[in-house]
């Protein structure tokens, strides 16, 4: 009788089923709702029309659709990590004009070029009126 | 002669899923540590692609431009003409902008938000990049 009262009870195993239940729910929730795309930010900078640009005259930088850059007041000379340095006042803020038919992924790769380059104080403008001739 | 040949115990339905449980555990991890979870894109936006940029912050609002210029305002669909009066709705006056804007859309239909912000004097607005990938 006592001796029947301390004999352990058999163990009954622990069913994985449940475990497994469980698992691949969670693993359905990260599968599904994980994504492995890295976003990142670039912050804009849009200057206000009537926001007194500190520095003196802004360099006024042309874009076109072809991804030539150039100089707003002289067109016919293109920009190249070359010569940048020389048409460009690096001490005065400088605005991107791209042109309108210009593609956002033109845009965003222009602006990490230039900054890239040492332009300062760079921000995004209007856009202008697409060119009749391509540079 | 018989009695060299190894007693075969047969094994359950449970062990059998034993090594299957392992590689299910294996995949759980990985989608947990290498997945990131994001809030569900528009799937109709095709990010700029950049290869510095800073870490997303969450803003106040999440404005964004698909490539057939339909616009969400915090993920509500709306027209470029009512985004002030969504603007208006908003509880403070400082409102911090991100833009969600397809890389195929064209510089002039970027202008038309910008200059939306700009009238509400917001000049920075953090734009949206997906990281480049090696190439």
């Amino acid at each position: 009788m006592i001796s029947s009262l301390y004999t352990p009870k058999p163990k009954k195993p622990v069913s994985l089923t449940a475990l497994i239940d469980v698992v691949f729910i969670l693993l359905l929730f990260f599968m599904l709702s994980s994504s492995f795309s890295r976003w990142q930010g670039v912050d804009l900078m849009s200057p206000l029309a009537n926001e007194k640009v500190s520095g003196g005259k802004p360099n006024l930088i042309r874009l076109f659709k072809t991804g030539v850059m150039s100089i707003y007041s002289k067109p016919d000379i293109s920009l190249t990590e070359t010569n940048i340095s020389s048409m460009i006042d690096e001490t005065k803020p400088s605005i991107l004009l791209p042109d309108s038919d210009v593609d956002v992924q033109l845009i965003v790769s222009t602006l990490e070029q230039l900054s890239n380059l040492d332009v300062q104080n760079l921000s995004l403008g209007s856009s202008l009126p697409a060119a009749a001739k391509q540079p | 002669m018989n009695m060299l040949t190894p007693i075969r115990k047969s094994r359950s339905a449970e062990d059998n899923m034993i090594p299957m449980i392992n590689i299910v555990f294996l995949l759980l991890i990985f989608f947990m540590i290498a997945g990131q979870i994001t809030s569900v894109q528009n799937q109709d936006i095709v990010l700029p692609k950049t290869v510095s940029g800073v870490p997303i912050v969450e803003r106040k609002v999440t404005l964004q431009l698909t490539e057939k210029n339909k616009l969400f305002f915090n993920g509500i669909p709306v027209l470029l003409d009512d985004i002030n009066n969504k603007f208006d709705a908003l509880d403070t006056n400082e409102v911090s902008v991100s833009l969600q804007a397809d890389s195929r859309i064209k510089a002039v239909d970027l202008d038309k938000i910008l200059t939306v912000l700009r009238a509400r004097k917001i000049a920075k607005v953090t734009l949206y990049t997906e990281q480049k990938g090696p190439e």
